[in-house]
């Protein structure tokens, strides 16, 4: 497969042609100094805290009952929409069911 | 003595089984109950928000209810063993893998996959992307022993089914669900330039490409790499797209 080894002569143009055009759209090596990290303001969920929100009082008693559902376990959201699932026979399949038993 | 009293603690909040600490509580037991009670509602419930803070794709998949069900399992076999709550829920995919009731979904593992990495390079250190102009001051003669240092946030991903596509038709502005090839494999690469995280699908051949440059291989190499794999590899364009999203952060010769 030698004739898969870039040139140097391609490698130096291609280098330098990605180089100008990436010089086009980064504005500057300033890119990202323009900003701030805004510490304490993050998507719910994506800081360390967010889950604090759910701690507080006894909400959470509801949902005890819940613990040994005798309802069937079935994935009731989009899954459906999308069209279910693979074929059976797939390997993560076939895996998962070995390891449920 | 502490100890096994705080263990005894931890027993009823991650399990509800207040035996233990009941010789030390004065309380008459059928209220004792009731009271303890709301520390398992409560830790158990934290824990599940936690996962769906990090999993919200799986959950909008599945459904709430057994979204529910598969945390509590989880929680309950994959106790936190440290005290960082971002940190929670690294080991779900595999377990969604071994989770009975999933097993009509074999892609879920594969999305939640996507999903953890997210949650992995939002919490990477920070870093500078490598100025453009470095490059250009590299003789040409040397160009192809270039090795770069990637940022810590970039995070490759290869799988057999769709994940970036099933990944993005589940975000919440989506509210039509099409039809999905589950049978189409994707690759891609999930990083965060600044304060976003991102993600990109990429030809078998960037993959290639990215994963040479990432366990150290040179700039020559690796494109010869995906060259060898696909022969129409634009390293020009490849190179740019990700001096542009900021992929690498230093380069040495």
């Amino acid at each position: 497969m030698s004739h898969n080894k870039p040139s140097t002569l391609s490698l130096a143009a291609a280098v330098a042609g990605a180089v100008s055009m990436a010089a086009m759209t980064v504005p500057s090596t300033a890119s990202a100094a323009g900003k701030e990290k805004c510490y304490g303001v993050a998507k719910a969920g994506e800081n360390g805290c967010a889950n604090a929100a759910g701690t507080h009082s006894c909400a959470g008693q509801s949902t005890v009952a819940f613990d040994k559902g005798e309802w069937k376990l079935v994935a009731e959201g989009t899954c459906v929409e999308m069209g279910g699932n693979l074929e059976p026979g797939e390997g993560v399949n076939e895996e998962a069911k070995m390891k449920a038993g | 003595m502490l100890h096994d009293l705080q263990k005894s603690f931890a027993d009823v909040a991650l399990t509800n089984s207040v035996e233990a600490l009941l010789p030390h509580v004065a309380t008459p037991r059928g209220a004792i109950e009731r009271r303890l009670g709301v520390y398992h509602a409560n830790t158990l419930n934290s824990l599940i928000d936690v996962l769906s803070a990090a999993y919200p794709v799986i959950q909008r998949i599945v459904g709430d209810r057994f979204f529910q069900a598969l945390a509590k399992d989880f929680i309950k076999t994959h106790p936190p063993q440290q005290p960082t709550l971002f940190r929670y829920g690294d080991a779900l995919p595999d377990f969604i893998s071994s989770f009975a009731p999933a097993n009509d979904l074999p892609y879920l593992p594969d999305v939640a996959r996507l999903e953890w990495t997210r949650v992995e390079a939002y919490f990477a250190a920070d870093s500078a992307a490598l100025n453009p102009e470095r490059l250009a001051e590299v003789p040409a003669e040397q160009i192809a022993d270039i090795k770069f240092s990637v940022s810590p946030t970039l995070r490759l991903l290869e799988s057999d089914v769709p994940i970036f596509t099933l990944w993005h038709v589940n975000q919440p502005d989506q509210d039509r669900v099409p039809e999905i090839d589950f049978s189409h494999p994707e690759s891609g690469f999930v990083l965060r330039p600044a304060h976003t995280v991102m993600q990109r699908v990429v030809p078998m051949e960037t993959l290639i490409w990215l994963r040479a440059l990432t366990s150290g291989e040179t700039l020559g190499t690796a494109t010869e790499l995906a060259l060898t794999h696909e022969n129409t590899f634009d390293l020009q364009n490849t190179l740019r797209q990700h001096l542009v999203d900021g992929t690498f952060t230093e380069l040495y010769l």
